[in-house]
C-alpha cells in the first residue's frame, strides 16, 4: 500500500538533501559564489534532513516494521533512520569544521561545499538500498565525489597522488563488487536482499559462483571501510588528501558500509536461511579480517609520526572492533547483541573521530604541521583544543566513563555471548585496546606536558569549531553516561531481524 | 562440437577481468590503468548480459545498462585526476607518484 504520501514521507529526507546539494550547486554558478553562504545552506539542509527521518522513525521503530518502495528497491527502516541520521549529521559537522578553512586558502571552495550534500545523499540511499544494484549505484554516488575530494587541492602534489590513489583502488574495489553482484545475479535470478537467501535455499545445484560472488562484495566492502587486507590505501590517502576531505573520508563512508554489511550479509544471507551453508565461511573470513584490521591498525600506528597516518591506521584498527560485532551477529541467538553492538560502536566511533579531525583541522590551519611533536604545549595554547582531543581520544581508547568504553564493552559482551569459545578473539581485541593506549597517550602526552614550540602563541579557535565540537563531545559524553539511549541501537539492530519478505 | 553455452560467455568474462586486474597492477601509465578499469567493468557487462541471454527475463540487460552509465562517470572522474597529477607532475607513470611513505 504505497500510495504517495507514505512514499513521500519515507523518500523525505533524501528529497531534502537532494534538493539542497542542487540549490548549493546552483549557489556555486553564480557570479560572485559565497562559499559561506553555501556552507550555511548545505549545513542547514543536511539538519533538516536529518530531522526529515523522525516521522520514519516513529512510523518504523514503534512497531519494527519497514517502509518499503517500488517493491522493496527501498527501505525505510530503524537501521536505514539511524544511519541516514548520522550521515547527515556527519556531514554537516564536516562542513561547520571546514568552511573557515577552505575559505582561507584561496583554491575553489565551493566545490568542496557542493560534494559534500551530495555524498550524504549517496550514503543515505545507500543504507536504505533493498536491492544490489540500487545499492551499487548509491554507493557510487559515494566514491566519485570522494575521489575529487581527496584530490580537492588542486595544487598540491599529495592531494592529486591521494586523489589518484584513492580512485584506483576504489574502482578496483568497485569492479570486484560489480563482478560478485553479476555472479550472485546470475546464479540466483534475484537482486533484491529479501530473495536472494530464499532463492539459493531452493537451487538443487547450490553454484559455487554464488560463493565467490558473496565473497567478492564482501572483499569490495572491505575495501571501502579500509579493513585489512584491503586498507592499504587509507594511510596514504588521509595523509594527502586536504584535511576536511580526509575528516569525511574517515567518518561516513564507514558507518554507512557497516550497516549495509549488517543488512547484507547478516540480516539478508544468514538470517532468512536460519542453517544458511554459507554463514560459516565468511565467519571465518570475517574474523581474519578484524584480527588482522586491530593487529596491523595498532601496532603500525605505534610507529607513526604524522597525526594523519595516525589516525589512519587508528581508523583500521576500529574497523576490527567493529568487524567483531558483525561476527558476533552472523551466530544464531546472538543476532540482535552482536548487531546493536556493531551499530552502537560505528555512531560512537564516528563522533569521536570527528572532534578528534575537528583538532586536527584547526591545528593543521593554523601551524600547516601534522606532525605530532607539533602539537607539543597543545594545552597551553588553547586548553579547549586540548580538552577536545583529550576527551576525544579517550573515547577512542576506550576509558569509562566515555561512549567508546562502553562500546567496547558491547562488542565484547557479544562477541563472548555469541560463543564462548571465541575467548581468544575477546582477548586479542582486548590486548588491542591496550596497545592503542599507547599510541592515544603519545599524543595526549606532549598535548599536556610539552613545552610549546617555537610558537608560543595562543590559538583562536573560531566559534564553529567551538561549536562543533561541542556537539561532538557532547555526544560522546551523553552516550556513554546515559547507555539506556542505545536502544535506538538495538531497535535499529531488531530491524533487520524484521526484514520485509518478498515483495 | 557443442553449441556456445552460458560458460563460454562467462569464461570470456573471466579472462576479461583478470586481464583488466592484471592491467590495473602492473601498468605504470594512468591512461593504461584506466583503459584496464575499462576493461574489468566490461567484464562484469558481458557476464551481465550473458546471463540475461539465458534468462527468462531481461534484468541482466538493464543491470548492464547501469553499469555502462557508472564507468562512464568512473572514467570522467578518473581522466580528471590524471590531468590533475600531470599538472603537479609534469608526468602520469604512477610508479614515480609515490611521495608518501610511512
Amino acid at each position: 500500500m504505497t500510495n504517495a504520501l507514505t512514499m513521500l514521507q519515507a523518500l523525505a529526507p533524501e528529497v531534502v538533501v537532494a534538493a539542497t546539494a542542487f540549490l548549493v550547486m546552483g549557489l556555486d554558478l553564480r557570479r560572485n559564489p559565497n562559499p559561506r553562504a553555501q556552507a550555511t545552506v548545505a549545513i542547514w539542509g543536511l539538519l533538516a534532513g536529518a530531522l526529515a527521518t523522525v516521522p520514519d522513525w516513529l512510523d518504523t521503530a514503534a512497531s519494527n516494521s519497514a517502509l518499503t518502495l517500488w517493491g522493496g528497491i527501498f527501505v525505510a527502516d530503524p537501521l536505514s533512520v539511524v544511519f541516514r541520521a548520522l550521515a547527515c549529521l556527519t556531514g554537516a559537522l564536516v562542513l561547520l569544521f571546514s568552511i573557515d578553512p577552505i575559505d582561507t586558502e584561496r583554491r575553489n571552495p565551493g566545490d568542496f561545499v557542493t560534494l559534500v550534500p551530495f555524498v550524504v545523499l549517496g550514503l543515505m540511499l545507500a543504507v536504505s538500498a533493498g536491492e544490489l544494484l540500487t545499492f551499487f549505484v548509491a554507493f557510487e554516488i559515494v566514491s566519485l565525489p570522494l575521489y575529487l575530494m581527496a584530490a580537492w587541492n588542486r595544487n598540491e602534489r599529495g592531494s592529486a597522488e591521494a586523489g589518484m590513489k584513492y580512485f584506483i583502488t576504489g574502482s578496483v574495489s568497485s569492479a570486484v563488487m560489480l563482478y560478485g553482484i553479476s555472479l550472485v545475479f546470475g546464479t540466483v535470478g534475484t537482486t533484491f536482499f529479501s530473495q536472494i537467501a530464499t532463492r539459493y535455499e531452493t537451487l538443487a545445484d547450490p553454484p559455487q559462483a554464488f560463493v565467490l560472488g558473496s565473497l567478492m562484495i564482501l572483499a569490495a566492502l572491505g575495501f571501502k571501510i579500509a579493513a585489512a587486507p584491503f586498507h592499504i590505501w587509507a594511510p596514504d590517502v588521509y595523509q594527502g588528501a586536504p584535511r576536511p576531505s580526509a575528516m569525511f573520508i574517515s567518518t561516513a563512508p564507514k558507518a554507512a558500509m557497516v550497516a549495509v554489511m549488517l543488512r547484507l550479509f547478516w540480516g539478508t544471507l544468514a538470517l532468512q536461511g536460519r542453517d544458511f551453508r554459507l554463514a560459516e565461511t565468511w565467519m571465518v573470513l570475517l574474523a581474519v579480517m578484524a584480527i588482522l584490521s586491530m593487529f596491523w591498525g595498532n601496532l603500525v600506528a605505534l610507529a607513526q609520526t604524522d597525526i594523519r597516518r595516525l589516525m589512519a591506521c587508528s581508523g583500521i584498527a576500529h574497523i576490527g572492533y567493529t568487524l567483531l560485532g558483525v561476527l558476533a551477529a552472523s551466530r544464531a541467538g546472538a543476532e540482535l547483541e552482536g548487531a546493536a553492538a556493531a551499530i552502537y560502536y560505528v555512531v560512537v566511533y564516528s563522533f569521536a573521530n570527528l572532534a578528534a579531525w575537528g583538532v586536527i583541522v584547526l591545528v593543521g590551519w593554523r601551524t600547516g604541521s601534522d606532525r605530532i611533536q607539533d602539537y607539543s604545549g597543545l594545552a597551553r595554547r588553547s586548553p579547549f583544543l586540548a580538552f577536545a582531543l583529550l576527551i576525544s581520544l579517550l573515547s577512542l581508547a576506550g576509558a569509562p566513563p566515555l561512549a567508546g568504553f562502553l562500546g567496547k564493552f558491547y562488542l565484547f559482551r557479544a562477541l563472548w555471548e555469541a560463543q564462548p569459545a571465541w575467548w581468544w578473539m575477546v582477548l586479542i581485541a582486548i590486548v588491542n585496546s591496550v596497545i592503542s593506549l599507547y599510541y592515544y597517550f603519545g599524543i595526549l602526552k606532549p598535548v599536556y606536558f610539552g613545552a610549546p614550540q617555537d610558537q608560543t602563541s595562543a590559538l583562536v579557535v573560531p566559534w564553529r569549531f567551538r561549536a562543533g565540537l561541542l556537539i561532538c563531545l557532547a555526544v560522546i559524553m551523553v552516550l556513554g553516561l546515559f547507555p539506556e539511549l542505545t536502544r535506538i541501537t538495538l531497535e535499529a539492530g531488531a530491524a533487520i531481524l524484521a526484514q520485509p519478505g518478498a515483495p | 562440437m557443442s553449441p556456445i553455452g552460458l560458460n563460454h560467455f562467462l569464461a570470456l568474462g573471466a579472462v576479461l577481468f583478470c586481464l583488466g586486474t592484471y592491467g590495473v597492477l602492473t601498468r605504470r601509465n594512468a591512461i593504461a590503468v584506466l583503459l584496464s578499469l575499462e576493461l574489468m567493468f566490461n567484464a562484469v557487462n558481458l557476464n551481465l548480459v550473458a546471463f540475461a541471454r539465458f534468462m527468462p527475463n531481461l534484468d541482466g540487460v538493464v543491470l548492464a545498462v547501469f553499469v555502462i552509465a557508472v564507468a562512464a562517470a568512473e572514467a570522467t572522474v578518473g581522466v580528471a585526476l590524471v590531468l590533475s597529477i600531470y599538472r603537479n607532475f609534469r608526468h602520469i607513470d604512477l610508479d614515480q607518484v609515490d611521495t608518501m611513505k610511512g
